[in-house]
């Protein structure tokens, strides 16, 4: 591993995010949403009228779901998409550099993005008496979760030739990690199977059942997989939601631990534990050892 | 030079490659034709160790690609199949990328990047987005990114895909050019090119070698050699070929004879490895 070459491939990517318009769009549209909740919204400055930016930061860390697979789409699909793959791995160069040089890349262009929502807390506290623990600690998990979903998305990119589908997947996966720790909620006290009466259970079941038989359908006819394929392929979907739920019920706290929520929260709230830290480090160095490994795949097909 | 011995790929059960070997002669120029689908771009990727091949032998400069994949990147230079460029990118970022990429060291940069804008004229177009330029001012451009690390072997997959006759006759000039320092290895579809230029040409067609030899070598098995181009012998050797393979079903007495002996052939064999087994 060199960093020399991972340098090279960061600079190459920096010029490309300044040379085309794609930077600046998603930088447009995300101010526009963190200036909105920031100053109207439910909750804005105005309505919620305190010097505290807890509430701004939740938002940006649920539009981070959608906004940073926005980012992440295009580095390698696109390069798979137009060739220029097979140029760069044939080059004297490590998958693994040119996964991080990517991947350094657009975390950068995310921290500057951060960088220019500074004036919310700057403006707060010329006005009022700022609290800077907390400030200072949603920050912190908002480059955190941001650097998480970053890996997450780069992913996704790394798996498909086409943007659009690493988009959509990008944003399910971050989906998922960022709504996991609400899972065991379903069970408890009114959640939406936690106290269920025969009745209900039976017209759930169902609707599930006539739900998984139009998914068959759905699969059978879309994409020209026979019948038995597309049934055992729903059956399996369900015994492993059953599986989740069944976990979900009995072992909450692994939900808990497994979603990027939790430990946003407690960087949030200011505090800085290494637990929440070396979660998110290992939920980084997972997907991006899975992008290299989807990049080097290239080489069983 | 490259040694590739029984180099078999499979791509989900089908053979793309079915046990070819042969040689690419250090300083030579190798044409290496066939029909489009015959297996010469899949060859060239695993030499280049973009991917590896299913089984066989592939040595450069007696390294195996196996084992010192990075070396023998630094000895290619590589234009891929249709010419892939970073389109957003000035021609003259996009060589500095490359050489930074090649590891070719900050003083020696300035006299590369000279010397291929100047082998491939490539003076006035150094502030263009690669986007911008025609097809065959980027098929410079593929060169030039092939030729910056001063590598000893080169390896282009048709560098004349999608140019016309005279932007042809410019890229192969340039190669003719190159190759007279270099080991060439090349794909391409202009046959009368590669018989007045190549030293020798390899013929692939569904996954095997069917002619490798200089042009005099295979065309000495006609009974008038004189007259034969190199065109002739490579519909000889791919179409007629083809045709005579898909002929055999048509012929039916031959096609039953076949048939019956074969049956009986291995229900022979069947039974002698049975015999055997017991």
């Amino acid at each position: 591993m060199s960093i020399s070459n991972i340098f090279t491939i960061y600079k190459r990517e920096m010029k490309k995010y300044f040379n085309t318009p794609i930077a600046y769009i998603i930088l447009i549209i995300f101010l526009i949403v963190s200036g909105y909740f920031f100053s109207y919204g439910q909750s804005g400055l105005f309505a919620y009228g305190q010097a505290d930016m807890r509430i701004v930061f939740q938002v940006l860390h649920i539009i981070f779901v959608i906004f940073i697979p926005a980012i992440s789409m295009g580095l390698i699909a696109e390069e798979k998409s137009n060739g220029t793959l097979q140029l760069l791995v044939t080059m004297p160069i490590h998958d693994f550099e040119i996964i991080m040089g990517k991947y350094l890349a657009a975390f950068s262009l995310i921290a500057i993005y951060l960088l220019l929502t500074l004036r919310y807390p700057i403006i707060l506290d010329s006005y009022g008496n700022l609290d800077w623990g907390p400030t200072i600690g949603g920050y912190i998990g908002l480059l955190l979760v941001g650097a998480a979903y970053l890996a997450i998305g780069m992913f996704a990119s790394s798996i498909s030739k086409n943007q659009v589908v690493a988009f959509i997947l990008g944003v399910i996966l971050c989906f998922s990690f960022q709504m996991t720790h609400a899972l065991p909620e379903l069970f408890q006290g009114e959640g939406v199977l936690g106290e269920i009466g025969l009745g209900s259970m039976i017209t759930n079941v169902l609707v599930l059942l006539l739900a998984s038989a139009l998914v068959v359908f759905f699969i059978h006819f879309v994409s020209h997989i026979s019948i038995k394929k597309s049934i055992t392929l729903v059956v399996i979907a369900l015994v492993v939601m059953a599986g989740i739920l069944a976990l979900a019920k009995f072992f909450p706290a692994i939900f808990v631990y497994i979603g990027v929520n939790n430990h946003f929260q407690n960087i949030a709230r200011g505090v800085l534990d290494t637990k929440d830290i070396i979660y998110y480090f290992s939920l980084i160095a997972l997907f991006i050892y899975l992008g290299t490994f989807s990049l080097t795949s290239r080489k069983w097909k | 030079m490259i040694r590739i011995r029984d180099l078999t790929k499979l791509y989900d059960h089908k053979k793309a490659l079915d046990s070819i070997s042969f040689d690419v002669n250090n300083g030579e120029i190798l044409g290496f034709l066939g029909p489009n689908g015959a297996g010469k771009t899949t060859t060239m990727k695993i030499i280049t160790c973009y991917m590896p091949p299913t089984s066989g032998i592939v040595e450069v400069d007696e390294l195996n690609i196996f084992e010192h994949p990075m070396e023998i990147r630094k000895k290619i230079g590589y234009l891929p199949e249709t010419n892939p460029l970073y389109t957003d990118m000035y021609v003259l970022d996009y060589l500095k990328f490359v050489a930074d990429i090649r590891n070719i060291p900050r003083d020696k940069q300035k006299e590369r990047i000279d010397y291929v804008i100047e082998t491939c004229g490539l003076a006035d177009e150094l502030t263009k987005d690669i986007g911008a330029l025609s097809q065959g001012y980027r098929q410079r451009v593929g060169l030039a990114q092939t030729l910056i690390h001063n590598p000893e072997i080169l390896i282009l997959d048709e560098p004349t895909l999608g140019l016309d006759p005279n932007q042809i006759m410019e890229i192969t000039d340039l190669i003719k050019q190159i190759g007279k320092e270099k080991t060439v290895m090349v794909s391409t579809h202009i046959l009368p090119w590669v018989q007045a230029n190549c030293d020798r040409m390899v013929i692939i067609d569904n996954g095997k070698i069917v002619a490798d030899g200089t042009f005099d070598e295979l065309r000495s098995n006609y009974p008038k050699p004189d007259e034969i181009d190199l065109e002739r012998i490579f519909h000889d050797l791919t179409i007629q070929r083809r045709r005579k393979e898909q002929a055999v079903p048509d012929m039916e007495p031959t096609d039953i004879d076949e048939k019956e002996e074969f049956s009986s052939q291995t229900q022979n064999e069947n039974n002698v490895s049975g015999g055997e087994s017991k």
